[in-house]
């Protein structure tokens, strides 16, 4: 713990987190307005950056920072869904793919491969524009397709832990293979994949975003960044502040986010990749 | 034994490419609706509706549209837009050409940026100006692509007009001289390259800087030092070669980024590519386009991570004969 402190990676990423989370929670406390409040008086639409509006207005003369404070909610809700998912089964299917070994770690891999190379964006926007933009098609099509990078990396964990002598040990005195499995392999390879799942959180916030950039996200008027910017992009001239400041949210979420995993991995001496 | 490792790979290749191709052609014909409901104006007869799908092959079941259209693309021919109402061949033809131009320009500065950047921040690790280089980097990595790209436009395109702000060419010239008409492209192409590369340099960067850091700590390069080899040989030949190894996979992963990758980056700078393509195909359900387009980016992912997997034992003679690479 005291090491995990004293890492200034840790330290700054740790602190941006925490202040996004605090936002996320404390939305509708930390601010006065609503974040679909319509007001059509000409005075509040595309107000520039004020004392009442510190990111400004947009065209509907809603409040910018109350969005991108609600933004965060939806936003860091899907990551966290979407990694935890991916995680666990990544880690299940990696780590039986490596226990059980030969043919079925053969046929497991091959299918790691095919998700790999399948054109993962032309993908999404297939999948949501024929079935439709609904929030659990968005959920289970990202973590559907991020697992596989944890698969692989808990796979090569496993391979060589399984031949470790504290296995052995476990098989001699004939502890049954699914508690040698689930309980002295998986367990002990979970730091990589403690790494991995930081990092992934970070990955998938940029890939809701530009989802919903695109507009096959989250929908409007419900708030995300992604949406938001693309909102924006009509009125770069008129309100560049409707674009620039949910970016800016953005950003430092997942730098602080990647400022975190680069630290665990710097404490837990882990192989830069 | 390296041409029945050749020969194993490319039979996997060949049966991935199926299995990708099928797929997609699941999924498309898995969705609800038809593609006629976009295409033809609902006011017309049953019947006409009927003739069309008829015409179209949209009549026959699932695995006889399927049979037929693997037959098809073995001889070359994709189809008919339903869109655009000409062959998918001519429409790729202008598509692929146009992605090629952005993406290659891209990849190339992506590596020269990211292997300098990472190499520099490598050796300079207790320097300042590593630690720069590596903080930009993180910073960079965390950009989602489409607002850097927002951000361009807004400041070179829309704010100082040094640029355009999208498409491929400046509509209404006319007729125009061979080097004007180059020195317009280069114009186009700078701002859309600039972000894609940026974005992937970011990546590249932190690859190559963590790959050589491990390879400078490395026993046979504490040796050479000890043995009185000049730094710059240390760095530059001895730690470099090992540490580009890995970048031929990275080569061979970004493949086929070539084709699918710039898909949000032509949406927003409107360049007539694959991704901009696909993207409306989709939104329109021309199917003989989005098979069309998926397939080829298959094939190029495919093959990508096949001509890394077969130049890994050219240029690392270690894996030469065991045909795998070190984890």
């Amino acid at each position: 713990m005291k090491r995990l402190i004293k890492n200034w990676e840790v330290r700054i990423g740790g602190l941006g987190i925490l202040a996004f989370l605090i936002a996320a929670i404390f939305a509708p406390v930390l601010t006065p307005y609503q974040p679909n409040q319509i007001n059509m008086a000409a005075q509040i639409q595309l107000q520039s950056p004020s004392w009442q509006h510190p990111m400004g207005t947009d065209q509907f003369g809603r409040d910018i920072l109350t969005r991108v404070l609600f933004g965060s909610r939806i936003s860091v809700r899907i990551a966290l869904i979407v990694v935890l998912l991916s995680t666990l089964w990544g880690t299940l299917y990696g780590g039986l793919s490596a226990y059980l070994g030969n043919q079925t770690d053969h046929v497991f891999m091959r299918i790691v491969d095919f998700m790999l190379s399948f054109p993962i964006i032309f993908l999404y926007i297939m999948v949501i524009s024929f079935w439709g933009n609904k929030l659990w098609v968005l959920i289970i099509l990202l973590s559907g397709t991020s697992w596989m990078g944890i698969s692989r990396l808990v796979r090569a964990e496993v391979l060589s832990i399984k031949e470790a002598p504290f296995v052995q040990a476990a098989v001699v005195l004939n502890i049954p293979r699914w508690k040698i499995f689930f309980r002295h392999i998986l367990l002990n390879s979970m730091t990589p994949v403690l790494v991995a799942a930081t990092m992934k959180v970070g990955i998938i916030i940029l890939l809701e975003s530009t989802l919903s950039f695109l507009g096959l996200g989250v929908q409007p008027p419900t708030p995300s960044w992604g949406n938001m910017i693309a909102n924006g992009k009509d009125f770069l001239i008129d309100g560049w502040w409707m674009s620039v400041f949910p970016g800016f949210a953005i950003v430092s979420l997942v730098v602080s986010i990647n400022l975190l995993g680069d630290g665990l991995q710097r404490i837990f001496n882990l192989h830069a990749q | 034994m390296l041409i029945q490792i050749v020969y194993k790979r490319l039979v996997h290749s060949v049966l991935l490419v199926f299995a990708v191709i099928t797929f997609t052609f699941l999924i498309i014909h898995l969705v609800p609706g038809s593609p006629t409901d976009y295409l033809v104006d609902p006011r017309l007869s049953p019947e006409t509706i009927k003739t069309i799908q008829k015409n179209l092959g949209l009549d026959q079941p699932v695995y006889i549209q399927y049979w037929r259209w693997i037959n098809n693309i073995l001889k070359g021919d994709f189809g008919y837009s339903f869109s655009q109402q000409r062959s998918v061949f001519s429409i790729l033809k202008e598509a692929i050409p146009a992605t090629l131009m952005l993406t290659v320009s891209a990849f190339i500065l992506e590596l020269l940026l990211g292997i300098f950047f990472g190499v520099f921040a490598a050796i300079h690790y207790h320097h300042k100006s590593g630690h720069l280089i590596n903080l930009m980097a993180l910073l960079f990595f965390g950009i989602p692509e489409f607002w850097l790209g927002l951000m361009a436009i807004f400041l070179f395109a829309i704010k100082f007009h040094w640029f355009p702000t999208g498409q491929m060419t400046t509509p209404g010239q006319g007729e125009v001289s061979f080097f004007y008409a180059f020195a317009d492209l280069v114009r186009h192409l700078f701002l859309p390259v600039l972000v894609l590369a940026l974005s992937s340099a970011a990546y590249t960067t932190r690859f190559v800087r963590g790959n050589m850091l491990g390879v400078l700590q490395k026993d046979f390069i504490a040796q050479a030092r000890l043995l009185g080899v000049r730094p710059k040989r240390v760095y530059y030949k001895l730690a470099l070669k090992n540490t580009l190894l890995p970048v031929v996979t990275l080569i061979g992963l970004g493949f086929p980024f070539l084709l699918g990758g710039s898909l949000v980056i032509e949406y927003l700078f409107s360049w007539p590519g694959m991704g901009w393509l696909t993207f409306h195909a989709v939104l329109s359900r021309d199917y003989p386009i989005i098979l069309a387009s998926t397939t080829i980016t298959a094939i190029m992912v495919i093959f990508g991570n096949l001509i890394s997997d077969l130049l890994y034992p050219i240029v690392d003679p270690r894996t030469r004969y065991s045909g795998k690479r070190e984890a």
